[in-house]
């Protein structure tokens, strides 16, 4: 050791950052962690190098690189994040064809008077509520795979509450012959767009996750 | 451009961090702490890379087969054995190469707009 370094390192603030580094994704932190962790205690070992310094580097340097890391995981060896374009076909149509699949459901529903039970019944308004739901996780696995891109999933379960929601207006029209509540309607697609961008996330997120093993 | 497709094509424009890392490489192969020190000195302070950062980029350099670990590491007089070394590839020269004829070109035109660097 060169005669610039302090005589002892600092136990506390390694086994701090060791405990950091833990934070990477496991695949990283096996292959990189040691040398991660031998850089930043050459790193206080160097007189060179103010001790706050070390410390305000690690401080951005950490958030970044964990955050980058585990999005380049996420994403998977095969899924690659494109950016926010427009939808491409795979995943316009998984979108499409589970947004007609929804509203097929509920006028079916519909039809067969669902809407008494739903009434007498709360947990069969918790499937109606589901049943959706698992569609958007669908949507979003299939525009995932389809497209080989993690957007392209979540396009698929946004196209497929855009479609779904014409079902409001086909309602008011088909069944109440009025256009209903301004109110309740903007909470309704509110509500759709969150929901349809949870499970489709969710659906391209284990699409991400499927492939990347079949992949190994 | 998103970060994983910075190396796709040989010659692509580089990140400052991958500029200077490949930079620190060009002369010698170095191990983490040491890329680390070369390019804080040779950016002048401005870039002052974590270990994090340090290796997520160095992970996309390799990958991109920029950057190449070195098979045998150098015995206790020549460097220190329990470090991972690492040099530049062919291409890794090639793309430096390449980045800096873009800086050039690009100080060619700022000095034919006549822009002069703020003292």
């Amino acid at each position: 050791m060169s005669s610039g370094r302090r005589s002892k390192p600092s136990w506390l603030a390694l086994t701090m950052y060791r405990l950091l580094v833990r934070l990477y994704p496991r695949e990283f932190r096996v292959r990189y962690g040691p040398d991660i962790e031998q850089v930043f205690q050459d790193m206080i070992q160097d007189h060179e190098i103010p001790t706050l310094l070390t410390w305000l580097s690690v401080s951005r340097d950490l958030p970044h690189s964990l955050i980058q890391e585990h999005l380049v995981n996420l994403r998977g060896r095969r899924i690659v994040m494109r950016g926010i374009h427009a939808p491409e076909p795979g995943s316009a149509i998984a979108g499409l064809v589970v947004g007609l699949g929804i509203m097929l459901f509920w006028l079916a529903g519909r039809g067969f008077h669902l809407g008494r039970l739903v009434e007498g019944t709360p947990w069969t308004a918790d499937v109606l509520l589901l049943l959706p739901c698992a569609l958007f996780v669908i949507a979003g696995f299939i525009g995932t795979r389809r497209t080989r891109n993690f957007i392209g999933g979540v396009w698929a379960g946004v196209i497929a509450a855009v479609v779904s929601l014409l079902i409001i207006p086909g309602d008011s029209l088909v069944f109440h012959r009025s256009v209903g509540s301004l109110f309740a309607g903007v909470i309704i697609v509110m509500t759709s767009g969150a929901l349809a961008l949870l499970f489709s996330g969710m659906g391209a997120l284990l699409a991400g996750k499927t492939t990347r093993r079949s992949a190994l | 451009m998103s970060r994983r497709r910075q190396f796709a094509e040989p010659g692509e424009p580089l990140s400052p961090t991958a500029f200077y890392i490949l930079l620190s490489l060009r002369s010698q192969e170095r191990h983490g702490y040491d890329i680390l020190k070369k390019v804080r000195d040779a950016s002048a302070g401005k870039i002052n890379l974590g270990p994090g950062t340090l290796y997520t980029t160095l992970k996309r350099l390799l990958e991109a087969g920029v950057v190449v670990e070195v098979g045998d590491r150098p015995t206790a007089d020549q460097g220190d054995p329990r470090r991972r070394y690492y040099r530049l590839s062919d291409r890794g020269h090639r793309d430096l190469a390449a980045e800096v004829r873009r800086m050039e070109r690009a100080l060619v035109l700022a000095r034919a707009a006549q822009l002069e660097p703020s003292a």
